[in-house]
């Protein structure tokens, strides 16, 4: 009973491999035959189980004659399906050789048809005794070791493949492919073999769904994979957890095994005891292990100081250094040969603006390949993906092309939204080296910032703007006026809201954005990211369009907020934060729900009570610690008709008159009072009328207010 | 007072920074230099604030990257007697205690 369940343990195992395949879906005839291979060995696997709780039980030789033929022809009918599976795998062989090795068919037919039904093959299925024994026909050992030949020929056929082929990731899948037939039809002929010489032992009989099982994982897992293991990460895991092993895993064994000798026969000691010191034995290996990976990794890894390093290029110093300072870093780093950066103009073309290696493409927006990235989420794509991933299947003609077009050998996307607005095209590292898992996660970690270099080169770094005597200024200002131009207004029979904003000639980080997520709901996010100059207005313009990406992705208020933070500390330079609010105006229900980040006035006209009152509450920037969630306090207000709403940043409150008096709430909420009977944006335009007129027209900081009225 | 004085003291093992007048977008980057070749060379930083006439969200960006850069490299930063205009620009960040402060040296 115990080795049928532990057979039904590997049915399980089989079944999860099979849904999974189910969830890649079946895209190519390499996943069907995968899939046909898998169910095959399932009815191997699961048959195997009930022979071994039949034979535990009962006595029905003609029932174990059939299981037992069913059995081998199962295993057959797998070897025949590894040959087909390994004529499309990982692309499909030349249509002659498929075309030749239909003569399979019949031989396939003809051997399963031999297996199940004829006394050559099998006469007699006994079980009695000991174990479990068979009595062979003529053609037994003859049949067995053709098709096991079958499968011998599909292994040779992914070693020979995976030799012959050019493309990294193929070969890696092919010699996976190799292992994993190897694995299973060396396992299946040896606990045959085994089986039939020592009938006593029932274990072969639970080996072969281990083996089946083992088969199907790896074959799977080649099928699944499209990127390059990354050896040295995988090396360094089995050593920490080697080490692990032996100075914590050791000692907790040798406790364990004390403590059982200190319970003299009682089980309650060793129960309880084990039960903590598992509970300590597992904290510190998780801490061993972090603290393992920090000085493993210290010497080897680069992503941090790549990271740094970009958010450090001063792009006030004009597009030609600044793209020669780009490769020089993304070269020194990366170690590649060929370096090509598309940016899209004036017409929405992507054309090649810079490259180190005369690579072109031109992408309009009727291309398929940039219509297909943008109706997903990928802003990384490795060469090997694009060769091995089932979802490229239908484009990866076009994508191969691509990829040789600019001699790259990673795509990395710059979006805003969907949109693609840049592509960075990466070439081979000139040192053989492939790139691996960790590289792929530093490409999705610079991401954000190559967007910051996407967008100037689309939008700021014009020729015009190098005859421009302030080069910053001039840069900053079409950022803020790019970023200006870009908001949606909110339009609603409920509401009239208006924005206004007025930077200073310091230039800083100040922005408003509306997204419409629904006919009754819009978001909104007003605030200011610390900092001043180009790289202040870099910032800003990053951060509207990360909250625009996290909102496609965060249906969690807070979990948007917590997600702005995150990237504020991990990609933003060191000290940048955001002062701000995030809110959404449910105008079916009239409520607005907000979450203040250190916004310091949101005042709300309560019709009942004829004042402004303030709302904001407390309210903490983001960016400054790594977990903000503990300090997120989400409010909700009611909008009911008659009332307004008027949300400033800390520059239209600190701005001072030539007395050095600060112009403050209460100047804000009567300049707003007295306006109220006018529209959102008369109300707006008013307030900075009597701040400029206050202030003489002196600008210290900028200043956004917006402002919302409900009828 | 539009420009910001920078004086360096040196107090034993500990580095003392003494400043006075605006920490603003036109005055930070000074700040910003003292402040991390002062705390790469020491182990203790004191930043004397008294004498600050305003603080800028550039300037509270410089401290928050001081401060972590201490925090990393397991130094010790402290502001000396902040002046009530930089209380209250600490205080706008909602994170005014995570700034270490003192009101005398002899708190130190």
């Amino acid at each position: 009973m115990g080795l049928s369940a532990l057979a039904f343990v590997a049915a399980v195992g089989m079944v999860v491999v099979i849904l999974l395949t189910l969830r890649r879906g079946l895209a190519t005839t390499a996943i069907r035959y995968e899939l046909a291979l898998d169910l095959v060995l399932l009815f191997v696997t699961v048959s195997q189980a009930m022979v071994i709780l039949l034979y535990l039980d009962v006595q029905h030789p003609a029932a174990y004659l059939f299981w037992a033929r069913a059995v081998n022809a199962s295993i057959a009918l797998s070897e025949f399906l590894l040959v087909a599976f390994a004529l499309y795998f990982p692309r499909r062989i030349h249509r002659r050789v498929r075309f030749a090795a239909l003569f399979l068919l019949p031989v396939a037919a003809y051997a399963l048809s031999v297996i199940l039904g004829s006394a050559d093959y099998l006469r007699e299925a006994r079980f009695g005794g000991a174990g479990f024994a068979l009595t062979p026909g003529a053609w037994f050992d003859w049949m067995n070791l053709a098709t096991a030949g079958m499968g011998m020929a599909a292994a040779v056929i992914h070693l020979v493949r995976g030799m012959a082929t050019d493309d990294s990731i193929n070969r890696q899948r092919s010699f996976l492919a190799f292992l994993g037939v190897l694995v299973g039809v060396g396992g299946l002929v040896f606990m045959q073999g085994y089986g039939m010489a020592h009938s006593q032992e029932t274990w072969p009989s639970l080996a072969i769904p281990f083996v089946a099982l083992v088969t199907s994982v790896m074959i799977s897992y080649a099928i699944s994979i499209s990127r390059l293991f990354d050896w040295r990460e995988l090396l360094k895991t089995l050593f920490a957890y080697l080490v692990i092993a032996v100075v914590i895993g050791v000692p907790t064994g040798a406790i364990v095994a004390l403590l059982v000798i200190l319970g003299a026969g009682s089980p309650l000691v060793p129960i309880v005891g084990s039960f903590f010191l598992f509970i300590a034995a597992n904290r510190l290996g998780r801490n061993f292990k972090a603290r393992f990976f920090e000085r493993l990794g210290a010497r080897l890894e680069y992503r941090e100081m790549l990271e740094s390093a970009l958010a450090h290029i001063d792009l006030s110093q004009g597009r030609d250094a600044v793209l020669a300072d780009l490769n020089a870093l993304l070269t020194d780093n990366l170690g590649f040969s060929d370096f090509t950066i598309l940016i899209e103009d004036d017409h929405a073309v992507l054309k090649t603006t810079w490259s180190s290696a005369n690579g072109h493409a031109n992408m309009d927006r009727s291309d398929l390949v940039r219509n297909f990235i943008e109706r997903t989420n990928v802003n990384v794509l490795m060469l090997s993906e694009a060769q091995a991933d089932a979802a490229y299947e239908g484009i990866q003609k076009e994508l191969l092309a691509l990829f040789g077009s600019l001699k790259a050998e990673v795509l990395i996307f710059a979006r805003e939204g969907r949109r693609i607005i840049g592509v960075f095209a990466i070439g081979a590292r000139k040192i053989g080296g492939e790139y691996t898992d960790y590289d792929y996660e530093t490409f999705k970690a610079i991401c954000a910032k190559l967007f910051v270099f996407a967008f100037y080169l689309k939008n700021v770094a014009r020729e015009s703007i190098f005859y421009t005597v302030d080069r910053e200024l001039a840069l900053s200002d079409q950022v803020i006026r790019f970023a200006l131009e870009h908001v949606a207004s909110v339009e609603h029979p409920r509401a009239d809201a208006a924005w206004a904003m007025r930077s200073t000639r310091s230039l800083g980080g100040d922005f408003v954005d509306f997204v419409k997520m629904g006919k009754e709901r819009w978001f909104f996010v007003l605030g200011d990211i610390s900092g001043k100059g180009l790289s202040a207005s870099m910032n800003m313009l990053i951060l509207k369009s990360m909250v625009r990406t996290f909102l496609r992705i965060e249906k969690d208020f807070a979990g948007l907020v917590q997600r702005v933070n995150a990237f504020i500390k991990d990609h933003l330079p060191k000290g940048s934060f955001f002062a701000g609010v995030f809110g959404y105006f449910d105008f079916e229900r009239g409520i607005l729900y907000f979450i203040n980040c250190g916004v310091p006035a949101i005042l709300l006209y309560s019709p009942s009570f004829d004042a402004f009152i303030e709302v904001q509450g407390e309210g903490k920037v983001l960016g400054f610690v790594r977990d903000i969630s503990p300090y997120l306090k989400p409010r909700k207000i009611s909008l009911s008709p008659g009332t307004a709403l008027v949300v400033c940043t800390d520059g239209l409150l600190d701005s001072e008159n030539i007395r050095g008096e600060r112009f403050g709430k209460e100047r804000l909420r009567k300049s707003s009072r007295d306006r109220l009977q006018e529209s959102a944006k008369a109300i707006a335009d008013g307030v900075l009328e009597d701040l400029l007129r206050y202030t003489e027209n002196r600008q210290e900081d900028d200043i956004t207010l917006l402002v919302m009225k409900i009828k | 007072m539009t420009q910001l004085d920078i004086f360096e003291k040196e107090d034993g093992d500990r580095r003392i920074l003494i400043l006075a007048g605006p920490v603003n977008s036109y005055t930070y980057t000074d700040l910003q230099e003292k402040l991390m070749k002062a705390l790469a060379q020491a182990a203790f930083v004191i930043v004397d604030m008294e004498k600050v006439t305003n603080l800028s969200s550039a300037g509270i960006g410089v401290l928050m990257a001081a401060l972590d850069d201490a925090q990393e490299a397991q130094k010790r930063l402290v502001l000396l007697r902040p002046s009530e205009i930089s209380k209250l620009a600490l205080e706008s960040t909602g994170f005014a205690e995570r700034f270490p402060m003192a009101e005398s040296l002899r708190e130190l």
